[in-house]
């Protein structure tokens, strides 16, 4: 896949958009959580059971010292290695 | 006498001491898109609570008091942040402007790496279940060096 040409400019936005910027991020959020549940045929044949959750695991991009359950990562015991 | 300036993880997650969200992720699951807040907002439970049912750093960009050796990416031979080299060596550009940005003037990544790491910074989503290759390499604090993965480094991780 080719790298996108970069945008011109980040969005900036008052503090009092903050709510409905939110909404748009939960939906964006829950939409990367099924795409990242969601197997291809092969991918499914090949393993089973607890085995699609443990692969569906986020990445932490920056330190961990949070205990897992405020991160509410929806029944995902552990992140993966980080 | 106002407190001396604390050097900010813009990577943190929100029960960090001090923390204080100052950006929202939008944009889809394949190219998230970050906007930044005009001030910083300190962590209130109403303001994580608009992030239910997902967690607070999956929507939010959250900064707190960067933890230098307490952290698995802080690299205390070079008093650097391994994350922030990484970013800027493994993440493609995301934007040519930079955002105004409520905590650059802290921001370890800025202090370090300058415009390469505001460049990068929209495309960072702290808990991330789409990561593209680069992603995951960067965030692993086992990958030391920032080795280009090349051309499909925007694919989501197998």
């Amino acid at each position: 896949m080719n790298q996108p040409s970069p945008a011109c400019k980040p969005a900036h936005i008052a503090n009092t958009d903050v709510e409905a910027m939110a909404r748009q991020g939960v939906a964006r959020a829950l939409a990367a959580r099924q795409a990242m549940m969601e197997m291809t045929p092969e991918e499914a044949a090949a393993v089973g059971g607890g085995l699609t959750l443990a692969l569906a695991k986020p990445i932490i991009y920056g330190g961990l010292f949070t205990k897992l359950d405020v991160m509410n990562l929806g029944g995902l015991s552990s992140p993966i290695g980080f | 006498m106002a407190a001396p300036p604390v050097t900010l993880c813009p990577s943190a997650q929100p029960d960090w001491q001090d923390a204080r969200v100052f950006a929202v992720v939008g944009g889809t699951p394949d190219r998230p898109e970050t906007a930044y807040l005009d001030q910083a907002e300190p962590v209130t439970p109403e303001l994580l609570a608009l992030a239910s049912p997902v967690a607070p750093a999956e929507v939010f960009r959250i900064a707190a008091p960067c933890a230098q050796g307490a952290c698995q990416h802080f690299d205390n031979a070079g008093h650097s942040c391994r994350l922030a080299q990484k970013t800027v060596g493994l993440m493609p550009i995301a934007f040519e402007k930079l955002p105004r940005c409520a905590i650059r003037a802290d921001c370890r990544w800025w202090q370090q790496e300058g415009v390469s790491a505001c460049r990068r910074c929209p495309q960072v989503v702290t808990v991330n279940f789409t990561p593209t290759r680069s992603m995951r390499q960067a965030a692993d604090p086992d990958v030391i060096s920032a080795t280009p993965v090349g051309p499909d480094a925007l694919q989501p991780a197998a």
